[in-house]
This record gives C-alpha cells, structure tokens and sequence, in this order.
C-alpha cells in the first residue's frame, strides 16, 4: 500500500516525514548524506539535476546554474534562466529557463525518492502563502508525480507535531508558533487543548529569513573589508560564495561571541573580525519586523502577551540567540526548546497526512493520532469587487467588499447579497478579490479569478444577486453568484486541478534526471 | 345498481315548530343519533320526552339520524298533533306532544345570551343574542364560561342540562374567565322570554344609527327564526351592518379616478357586495368592465324603467359624451345621441348586435378588458331624413378601466341634459339609482326622479367643496425635530417625525384617491431678520422677494435626492402599511450643497401633502394659487381653530412642521461659486506643482490641457481656457504663480468633492514619470492641509497613487511625509503607526502586480527600519 507523507518544502531546507508503525513521525534522512534535512537547491547540470548539498557545493564554481530560495518566487511570474543565473520575468523567448514550480518539482523529486511508494502526500506551505504560490506548489508535486491530499499552513503543522508529543503534553491553552526559517517567518498563535490544534490567526513575512541576515552580514563584512583596505567587495558576482561564508560566520556566532573570518576580496584574503554584537545590530530593521508581526498576530487573536502560555520555536533561524531574546522581550517569557526545530514541520505534516488517510494506518498508527485534531483559519480576507457611493467624492467607486474574514475557522461558508446598479443592467463582472489585511481598495487586493455573469432579461436597477464564499481546510474556494430572480448562476472552484501550462512543462522535464 | 335518492327538502328558513330538546351531535346532525340529552323545562316536551329517549320516528316516519328529524319536523306546523316513538329503557314508547302557537311558544320560550362550544376541554361562549346589553358589553365570543349559578359547565351537555331547568323571569349568574385568561367575571342576568327578547332587538334595531342595517337586521333575524335558521349568523349579522358604508362606497366609485373602481374591490368586498344586493341583482358581476355591464339585461331594464332605452346606452357610448368614448377625436361629428348601435368589431371579429345573445356580447366585451385597442363600431340613425348613408364607423377605445361607475357617470351627464338638474339634484338621483340595487334602498325610478325634481335642492358654493375635507377629516399634528447623527457610517442630519398621521388618518385622504406624502426641504435661514420683515410687510413692500434673497434652498449634486432639479429633498408616500418603521430621516452632510459658507442655520421643513401640492422648481417653495408662498409658516395648523391659521386655507397641505440646526459648512456655498475660477485655479495650481521644473512643466501642460474641461464647451468657455492657460504657464515659468494665493481663493471657489479632484490630478502629475518626489509630496501635503481635507482620507489616495512608483529625495523627512507621523505624536503613537503601516505593506508584498510588490516591500522596509530606530 503507498504511503502517504508528510513535506515540508522549505526556501532553504526541505524536509520529508512519514509516520513509522507505532505512529511516531519520523523525519527520512537523505539518501545522498543521511541528513534528515535537503538543501532547498538545484544544480542544472546538462540534462541532469542534481538536488540538495551537493547542488550547493557547485554553488561556488556554477553559481548561475544553482538555483536557490526558489520558494521565495513561488508566486511570481518569473523563470530562472540558466544564461543569466537569474530569476528573469516570463517571457515567451526564453527557452532556457525553469519555473519555480519547475524547480520545486525537482526538489519534491528529490525528497520523494528518500521513502519508497510515495505517491501522496501533504505538502506544508508559509501561513501567508497567495493562493498563486499555493497552485503553483501543488503544479510542482504533480510534476513529481505527487498527488498532493493538502496543503497545509507551516506553523500548523508545527503546532500539530508539538501536540502529538508525548511528553509535551503539558503544553495547553494559548501558544504561540514561532516559526523563522531561511526564507519566511510565519507567527501563529493557537488554542492547544491535549491533542486538539485550534488556530486563531498567522501573521507573517514572506520575504523575512537567515537568508535576509546572511545578506546582512554580507554587508557588514563589505563594510568592515573596505574600511582595511579602501575596497569593496565584488558582491554581485560573488554573491554565492560569500553567502556561504556569511552562513557559516552565523552558525559560529549563534553559539560564541565573535568570529574571525578569513575574506578574499579585491586586495587579496584579509582576517576580519564579526562580533555577535554587530551582527545583531545589522539585523535590527529585520528584528524590528518579527516583533511587529508577534504584536500583530496578538492584536489579531485579541490577546496579551501575559494571556500566552508557551511559544514554541519552529526553524533553523530560531538558533541565532537575539531571535530567543526578542521573543522573550515580546512574550514577556522564554521560549520553549528542546525539539528539533528543523523536522518540526515535516513531522507535523506526516501526523496531518495520517490524520487524512486513516484507512491506510495499522492500529498502532491510528491509536497513536487518534485524539489529534486540527482547526484551521482562513488566511486570507476573500472578497468581490463592487461598486459603492463615496460621500466625499461625491461618485462611484470600486471598492473591495470582503465576505470572508481573515481568521474565520475553516471550513467557512458566507453570504451576501449585491443588487445591479443600473436599469436593464445585461450583466455583472465578477472579480473574486484575495487580501492580507482589510483592504477596501481594489488597488490593494489581488484578484485570483474573474469573470461574467449575464442575466437572461432585463430588470431594473436593484436586481439582487446572492454571492456565497466556500473555503475548505485544504484552502480552496468556491463561489457562486446567482441572480436571485431568475436563478441563473456564475460558479467557480478557484483552485484547479492543475495549471494551464502543465503539460508543456511535463514535455519539458522528461528527460531529465533527477540525482 | 340501484341508487338510494337522497331526500330533498327545501329548508323554511321562518319558524320551524320546536320541541325544545337536544341532543348529543358528536358528528354531524345527519350523522348523529337522535339521542336525547335535555328537555326545557316548561316547554311542551317537558316530562313528555325523558333525557335518554332516542327518537325512532315521527308520524310513522322511521328517522335515524337527527337530520331526518329536521328534515321531517320542518313538514309540521305550530299547533299539529305530533307522535313520535321513542326507545326507552330497552322499551319502545309512544310519545303524542300537541304543538302551541308560535305566540305562545314564544311566551314560554326563555331567551339565553348565548351557547357553548367546547374546544382544547374549554367550553367556549358563542353569544347568540344581544338582549342582554350587560352580558353583550362585557362578554366576548370565545370567553370561557366556567358555571352558571356556581354549577361548574364542563361541557355543551352540562350547559343544555343546567339551562333546560330555568324559566322566564328566573335570575342566574354566569362566571365567566375572559378568553386572555387575564381576569375572572360575573355577569348577572334576569331571563327574559322570546317575546321580549325580539321587542327589545327590534327597538334596537329601529334605533340604530344606521337605519338600512338596522331594518334589514330585523328582517332577516326573523326570516332566519331569530338566527337559528342562518348557517353563520353572526358573520351575516356583521355583514349587514356594512349594508350603509358598501352601498355608499358603490354609489361614490363614481367620483374616484383610478382609485376605487370597482373591478378593483378585492374578492371580499365583491362578495360582501353580493350579499347585501337585491335578490334580483346577485347574479349582476360588478367587477366586469363598463362594456359587459352596460349590455346586462337587467341593468338595461333598470335603465329602461327611466326612459332610457338600450339603444341609447349605445349612443352614449359612443357619442363620447359618457366614460368610453374617445372624446372629440374619433367620433364622426353628425353622430348623435340615441342612435342604434348595429355592429362592433375588432380585427377579429365583427359582432352584430342584434344577432347574438348578451352573454356573446359581454364575451366579446371581456375579452377586451383592459386592452389597449381599438374596437369599430357601426351605428344606424333614427332620425329617417338622413339622407346619406345610415352606417358609419367610429373608433372606440377599450382602454377604459372603469365598469359600473361609468353607467353612473353617464346617468349623472343623463339627468343634467334631460331634466337640467342641478349639481345636487344629479348628485341626489345618482346615489339613489346606485343604492337601488342594495336590499332596504327603495327602488329607483321615474316617481322618485319627479320628486327630486321638485326638491328644492341647491348645489353647495366651490369653496364650500375645498373646504369639506378639513371639516370631516381629523386634523394631522405632526412635530418635528433635528439631530446630527452618523447614519451607516454616514455624518447626516437626522429629522425625527412625531405624531405621523396613523393608518386611519392617511385612508381617509387616500379614500379620495389621492395619495399622501410626506416632503422635507431644507432651507438657509441664517439671514432671515424678523424685524426686516415685518419692516418690509409694513411699507407694503414684496415680501417675496426678501425671502428670495435672505432664504435660500438647500441643493445637493446628487440628483437622486432631488425631483430632478437639483433640490435637495426627501419625499415618500405615506401608505397605510408599512409606516411605523418611518419615523427618522437622514440626510447626510454630503448630499447638502448649501448656498454660503461658514456657520448656518438650516431650517427642515416636513409637509405631509397630497400627491396634488405642487413645490416650485426652482426653490422649492409649495405653490398656492401659481405662486410659490415664502413663508412655510404660515401653513401651520391653528390647534385653536378649525384647520390652518388666518393667512390661508389650503387643504393639499395636510401638516407642516419646521425645526431649525446649525451647521458649519466648510467650502463656499453654491451662490458664491464661479466655476471659471474654479478651473483657473485648478490651472494655476497644477503649474506650480512643477513651477521650478522646466522639464515637467511642458510635460504637464499637456496633460493639463487635456484634463481640465469648462464644462460649458462654448467657444467662449474654450476661449477662456486657452487664456488662462497661457497665463498660469508664463506665470509659472517665471515662477510667479503664489501657491498660498491660489490656495486661499481655491477654498473660496471650490466644493469639497473638486478639492479631491484636485489633489488626485496632482498626484497624477506628480507619478506621471512613474516617480514621486520630496518637493511634491510636500506640495500635495500643503494643498491637502490648506484646503481642509480629511488626513485619513488623503493618506489613502496618496497610498493609492504612490503604491507603484518610485519615492525619489526622501532623505530623513520620509517619516512625517510617507508615513504621516508627525513631531506632536508620542513615541507610542508612532510606533503604533509604523506598525500598522509594515503590517499593510508586508501584505501588499503579495500583490500580483510587480510594481505594488516591490513596492511595497521598500515601504515594509522603510516602515521597520524607522520603527527600529524610534524603538533604540
């Protein structure tokens, strides 16, 4: 019988987790190194690509043709291109080039082949994930021949490993995920009560990781370089190479105070030294950022630091001692150690994926999840266009009319009711409007579908029409809006089964080999 | 197979010969044995039928169901010898009961205020007469009754067994529990016998205030034996008491347009008015059109009882002279009155009068109801010495939607051109006609035309009509008061109405067919001066005028808050239903377009008029006699006098109220504004957006020219512009456009809707090279402080403009100017605000557009950056 897992697709590292027979998730180890995580990184290597550490090792000497942070790009409409080792806007010309979903297909290939007769799976995604970036993640597993059973948010697939812990048991009422990895930071603050993973809200920041602090040391050791010897760094065409350096220079001050590093720039290998101290100050905007969006996520919940029982470290980048001290600074109280930071989210996502495929589960499995629950919220404000008086204006505008709220326990169903602006109006546009914060106006809000409804007769202005919402667990929409009259119907599930121009991206990878 | 047939027996509704015993009917009384379960005593049955006797027959007739025994009792006559056979006791009796007068029954019988129904183990009162004027006052249908002279009644049976042992003359008390359980009564009566019971019910019917109900009343309770013979006879007894108001409402249809027709009455009242017509008249269908009716043979014959005769309806018709003639246009001159219709014809079809029957021709009719076409008709003269052709068409339109009233109409044209009646004798002759067809209404015809003829009857002078209305109705107090109020989000005035006329109030105007409204307009009245006024009234000067110039109609650009014309004002029907929720109403800030600006007091003025007041146009004012009237106070109604006050009677003005609140209004009013100015400001400013900018400022020309419209599109308008451009661009080239100047006049000469106008054509420049700098932004925050504009508001639009361009010379003053954070705030403040902005724009990163994207992510960053450094 196949076996369904659990992915945590991460911008750095990814990580595979499946649940053993005693129904304990157990994070797989790589084949290549017996690591339990994967380097989040491709090497296109002639027809084949090669996945992992050893994709990053040819960072230094074929850095264009390693593609790393590829999630960051998840829902962007760009292609790395091989020629210019870069991620490029799409355009028809290019034919050397890879999309992300492309890119993380290789990765979920990768990771795939650490289990045998994996077919599907639940693959984690950032809390504030767009709903392009989620399509595109569930086009890549389909590339890599995975049929994807959920996605599922990060920090709650790391709440729901944390619950099932059996000496974690202790951890109930109000927690806070702290989850920072490489690439995304994701705050979510949840109602654990024994195995039951109640989510209030997620505030996050796609563009916030160790990655963002390496950039940051990079900087600081230009800086520093240049005060010797009068120069500056050749960062951009050795971009690779002292990323890997400022990783390394952060691992050591994570544990020790300062670091002497040796860098090779313009003048020849200088010995320059990075205090912790300085480092934390180069990171201070990005420091500045989780702990707006911690106050943001208990703003969101309506609760108070003091109303937090634990918070709970998810990520890599939760190492780095000043992220402990912010969080304590905000909190008002430590936070929880002790689990692998690193396996969390896969783990919780092989408990998730048992959870959905219970029939395929031995006793002992079932047992061992059977009191784990999971309550999930929409992320996201979902809403319409409409058109509405502006008093001050003094004439009609476009503006975003939410129907479901952010934070609304999934899965959700709502309603309204909008009425024709015009006599004889023939139709009604629909545009199906997605947003992080409460946005009114249209600038401000993505649209992820649009569409027509024409009415079959003509009637006069204030012809009502019944708009209702559908949010599953697994994040999908559904919308209807019908005219109340004559019951005609404009329908639509947003998120399809796959993308446009996935078989043409099939066709393109076929022969390669994944190593 | 053969059918047993069912007997027959046509019930006589007077006087059925009664026993007075009862039985036990659990079913129906054809269903039920006749088992005996009380005797009255005294009556001729008393210890000749024992309770538990069941009846076999009656004169040698087998019965076996109660309804046989009605059916044979109905064969007897009062003072017949009667046998029954009874089985009694397992034994069979014969049981010989020698009928009594119906006098004498009379005498005996004891007259009870009501019987019972039992219903959820309730034994419910029905009252059944209406003698007893302290039991009908306090006692309900429906009531409880719970003993009789402490006997608990627990059942139909234990009433008949209790009730059967009293006697004329007798004294019994009754407790009874009112049907809403609220309180426990006692009803003491003295037992009267039928013979005073129908003295007393035919006093009081004679002394009824409505004498046609009353004398019909009477008729038919006796008709009916008292009510016992009538299926429902308290619903026909409610019924008949309707007789007046149904027969008044068919006779004045006539003198509603559009209203009260009756085709219109709803099936309740069309069946209410069958019932309470003559027999001869039930089968008529009243709420056929004019055209059926008018062809009914028994209308005809009515008609024909005065002398009019079948053909001349016809002529009526067609003449044009009645409802249904296409007046003037379509009937051929040389047609006239009392000429022989011959044929009628659609496209269809041409029917010839005399050829088929009045049920083809009222089809024929009906299928046209309502239909807007044309039907031919031809006709043929009497009158011999026409020489030409003796058939012709005529056109005659079926849009007509009156039915019975246009008869009565015609007939009102009839008796003012045959007899030369006068308004009230017409008047007089017609109601009489109408009511004719009712039960109790005499008949009509030509005696009684005579009679009024010799009336000395005279029609009641014009003014007389007007002023009928107030008279009769009751007078409408409505008050009034003002509030400011957010409503939906909305600063608005909220005008909360008092004492709106009630549901009955509104049906006696609606009745007439007109319908109510109710009207609020606002007015300046910051300029009125008392003294002026009365200064300007004592020298005889134009009052008018004054107020012309010192009271000033609110307007509003929003046309649907207006009749069309610009003023501002809210007006609804009031309809019977619906009303209780109206009792505020909004009007908000930004719907009014006041005539000056600074501090003003508005003066709501509510009318509840008639759909015929006019307001005039171009100020709003009501208009009496063709002119508009400047003072709305002097229609208010004198609570101390008959109706409105000395100054004027005007009975389309039902109430008025006013109440007065001050606003301060922030932009110029709408008699101080020049739209010109306007745009040459709007010129002006835009160029010294870029006045130090030579590059730009061609660029903007252009785009200025474009943009900026005169909205009047003449060649002096464009003339005008051309000008004004030339001049505000040498100006600005020379950097001598004064932005503080043109600031100040911009807010004398602008509304605030063209202040935002403004200052999203400014940010437009301002991004039109997809950058945004220092200097502009600074700019446009100036324009934005100096003309009031709410910060909120323009934060948004600058957002809004600015979110896909790139911010060019910040420097250190991005804070105050990007963020809006400012020197006064506190430290917590501008965190708060740093982190609702990082929060906004990290949420924007998402943005499906590249621009917003990056975008937002150097705002997110610049918000969390500068927060980092608030927070060292």
């Amino acid at each position: 019988m196949s076996k369904i897992i659990g992915i945590d697709l991460g911008t750095t590292y990814s990580a595979i987790a499946q649940l053993d027979d005693l129904g304990t998730p157990e994070v797989l180890a790589s084949t290549d190194n017996n690591k339990k995580i994967t380097a989040s990184s491709v090497y296109i290597k002639d027809q084949n690509v090669i996945v992992g550490d050893k994709a990053l090792d040819a960072l230094e000497t074929v850095p264009k043709k390693v593609i790393t942070e590829t999630k960051r790009q998840m829902e962007n409409d760009v292609v790395y291109s091989v020629d210019e080792g870069k991620w490029v806007d799409k355009d028809e010309e290019n034919k050397d080039y890879y999309s992300p979903a492309q890119i993380s297909s290789f990765i979920l290939s990768k990771l795939k082949g650490y289990a045998s007769d994996v077919k599907k799976a639940v693959i984690t995604v950032p809390a504030l994930f767009a709903e392009k970036a989620r399509v595109a993640t569930l086009d890549a597993a389909k590339m890599a021949g995975i049929e994807v059973i959920s996605l599922i948010n990060e920090p709650t697939a790391a709440a729901c490993y944390y619950a099932s812990l059996p000496n974690v048991k202790k951890i109930t009422g109000k927690i806070l995920v702290f989850d920072l990895g490489g690439g995304t930071f994701d705050v979510t603050v949840c109602e654990v009560q024994g195995e039951e993973v109640e989510v209030i809200t997620s505030r996050g920041d796609k563009w916030l990781g160790g990655k963002d602090f390496d950039k940051e040391l990079i900087n600081l050791i230009n800086e520093k370089y240049k005060k010797l010897t009068g120069n500056e760094l050749d960062i951009e065409n050795n971009y690779s190479k002292y990323m890997e350096v400022a990783e390394q220079v952060k691992r050591v001050l994570s544990v020790r105070d300062k670091q002497m590093e040796t860098i090779d720039g313009p003048d020849g290998a200088k010995e320059i030294e990075i205090t912790r101290a300085e480092f934390e100050q180069s990171i201070q905007t990005h420091i500045e950022k989780l702990k707006m969006l911690m106050e943001e996520a208990l703003d969101g919940s309506g609760l108070k630091a003091e109303n937090i029982s634990h918070t709970l470290l998810v990520g890599g980048s939760t190492r780095i001692p000043i992220i402990t001290k912010t969080i304590e600074q905000v909190m008002k109280k430590p936070p929880l150690k002790g689990v692998n930071v690193d396996e969390a989210v896969a783990a919780g996502a092989a408990i998730y994926a048992g959870l959905k495929s219970k029939k395929n589960l031995n006793e002992a499995q079932k047992k061992a999840i059977s009191n784990v629950k999971l309550q999930d919220v929409c992320n996201f404000y979902l809403g319409t266009l409409v058109q509405e008086d502006d008093p001050v204006l003094n004439r009609q505008v476009t503006s975003n009319l939410i129907l479901i709220d952010r934070d609304t326990p999934l899965p959700a169903t709502k309603s309204s009711r909008l009425v024709t602006l015009y006599d004889d109006q023939e139709s009604i546009s629909i545009d199906i409007t997605q947003s992080e914060g409460r946005e009114k106006n249209r600038e401000f809000v993505n649209i992820i579908h649009q569409g027509e409804l024409k009415f079959p007769d003509k009637k006069p202005k204030g012809r009502p029409i019944d708009v209702t919402y559908t949010y599953d667990t697994s994040g999908k929409l559904h919308c209807i809006f019908e005219d109340e009259a004559t019951k005609e119907k404009y329908e639509v599930s947003i998120r399809p089964e796959s993308a446009e121009d996935l078989r043409k991206n099939y066709e393109a990878i076929e022969h390669i080999v994944i190593e | 197979m053969a059918v047993k047939k069912k007997k027959k027996f046509k019930q006589r509704l007077q006087h059925i010969v009664r026993f007075d015993i009862a039985f036990d009917a659990w079913n129906s009384r054809d269903a039920s044995k006749p088992l005996i379960t009380f005797v009255q005593a005294g009556s001729i049955s008393d210890k000749k039928f024992l309770v538990g006797d069941l009846i076999l027959s009656i004169n040698n007739t087998k019965i076996k169901t109660i309804g046989d025994l009605d059916f044979e009792v109905n064969k007897i006559d009062w003072g017949d010898k009667v046998l029954f056979e009874v089985k009694r006791l397992d034994k069979i009796e014969k049981v010989k009961i020698k009928t009594i007068s119906f006098e004498n029954y009379n005498k005996n019988h004891v007259n009870w205020p009501c019987h019972v129904k039992v219903k959820n183990n309730l034994v419910l009162i029905e009252k059944n007469a209406f003698e007893y004027q302290n039991f009908d006052n306090s006692v309900e249908n429906g009531d409880i009754l719970l003993s009789i002279d402490s006997e608990k009644i627990s059942s139909e049976f234990d009433f008949g067994k209790v009730t059967s042992r009293y006697k004329s003359g007798d004294n019994v008390e009754f407790t009874i529990k009112k049907k809403d359980k609220s309180k426990e009564i006692k009803i003491k009566i003295k037992l009267i016998n039928s013979i005073k019971a129908i003295a007393i019910s035919k006093k009081s019917c004679e002394d009824h205030y409505l004498k046609k109900a009353g004398s019909l009343l009477f008729k038919e309770w006796v008709l009916t034996d008292y009510g016992a013979n009538h299926e429902d006879w308290n619903k026909r007894r409610e019924d008949i008491m309707k007789l007046e108001t149904i027969a008044e409402r068919f006779s004045d249809a006539r003198f509603i347009e559009n209203s009260d027709y009756i085709k219109d009455w709803t099936n309740k009242d069309a069946k209410l008015l069958t019932s309470l017509l003559k027999p001869e008249y039930k089968d008529i269908n009243f709420k056929l059109n004019f055209f059926s009716l008018i062809f009914n043979s028994k209308i005809i014959s009515k008609l024909k009882n005065l002398n009019l005769k079948k053909d001349c309806c016809y002529s009526f018709i067609l003449t044009g002279k009645v409802i249904g003639g296409d007046w003037d246009k379509d009937v051929p001159a040389n047609v006239k009155n009392f000429e022989k219709l011959v044929s009628i014809k659609d496209k269809k079809k041409e029917v010839f009068v005399d050829e088929i029957s009045e049920a083809s021709l009222n089809f024929f009719f009906n299928e046209m109801i309502n239909k807007k076409k044309d039907i031919f008709i031809k006709y043929k003269s009497d009158k011999k010495f026409w020489s030409f052709s003796n058939e012709k068409k005529a056109e005659l339109s079926t849009k007509l939607s009156q039915g019975f009233e246009g008869i009565a109409y015609f007939l009102e044209y009839w008796f003012e051109s045959k007899y030369k009646f006068n308004k009230a004798k017409v008047k007089l002759a017609v109601d009489d006609f109408c009511k004719s067809f009712f039960l109790e209404y005499p008949d009509f015809n030509l005696e009684r035309i005579k009679e009024i003829e010799k009336m000395d009857l005279k029609d009641e002078p014009e003014y007389d009509e007007d002023n009928y209305g107030s008279d009769y109705k009751d007078k409408i107090y409505i008050s009034t008061s003002v509030s400011k109020k957010k409503v939906a989000g909305k600063e608005s005035f909220v005008v909360k109405l008092n004492n709106l006329p009630t549901d009955e109030e509104i049906e006696n105007y609606t009745i007439e067919g007109k319908k109510i409204y109710l009207k609020i307009y606002v007015y300046d009245v910051t300029d009125l001066d008392e003294d002026k006024y009365f200064k300007i009234q004592d020298n005889g000067e134009d009052t008018g005028q004054y107020f012309l110039n010192n009271c000033h109609v609110v307007k509003t650009e929003d046309l649907s808050w207006s009749e069309g014309n610009g003023i501002l004002v809210q007006s609804t029907e009031l309809e019977t239903y619906g009303m209780k929720q109206l009792y505020e109403l909004a009007f908000p800030y930004s719907k009014l377009k006041l005539p000056k600006y600074g501090k003003r007091k508005l003066s709501f003025r509510t009318f509840i008029c008639t759909e015929d007041q006019k307001f005039d146009e171009n100020n709003g004012r009501f208009i009496t006699y063709d002119n508009p009237t400047f003072r709305a106070e002097e229609y208010f109604l004198d609570s101390y006098s008959e109706g409105f006050d000395e100054y004027n009677d005007y009975t389309d003005i039902l109430s008025y109220s006013s109440s007065e609140i001050e606003v301060e209004y922030k932009q110029p009013g709408y008699l101080e504004i020049n739209k010109r100015k306007y745009n040459d400001l709007k010129i002006a400013l835009s160029l010294a957006l870029n006045q130090d900018d030579k590059n730009n400022q061609k660029a903007n020309l252009k785009k200025i020219k474009d943009s900026v419209r005169y909205g009047d599109y003449t060649v002096e308008g464009n003339i005008h512009k051309i000008l004004s451009l030339k001049k505000n661009y040498e100006k600005s080239v020379n950097e001598k456009l004064n932005l503080d100047n043109i600031l100040k006049d911009l807010k004398k000469n602008s509304v605030i809707h063209e202040r935002y106008e403004i200052i999203d054509f400014l940010l437009n420049l301002a991004t039109e090279d997809e950058t945004f700098n220092s200097k502009e932004n600074k700019f446009i925050d100036k324009v934005s402080k100096e003309l009031e504009l709410n910060k909120d508001k323009y934060q948004e639009i600058k957002k809004q403009k600015t979110s896909a361009v790139k911010f060019v010379d910040f420097g250190e003053e991005v804070e105050e100017s990007v963020f809006g954070i400012n020197k006064d705030m506190t430290k917590d403040e501008k965190l708060k605000i740093l982190r609702k902005e990082y929060s906004r724009w990290n949420a924007l990163t998402n943005n499906t557009d590249k621009m917003i994207r990056e975008r937002a992510k150097e705002m997110r960053d610049l918000a969390a950056n500068l927060r980092s450094q608030y927070n060292k």
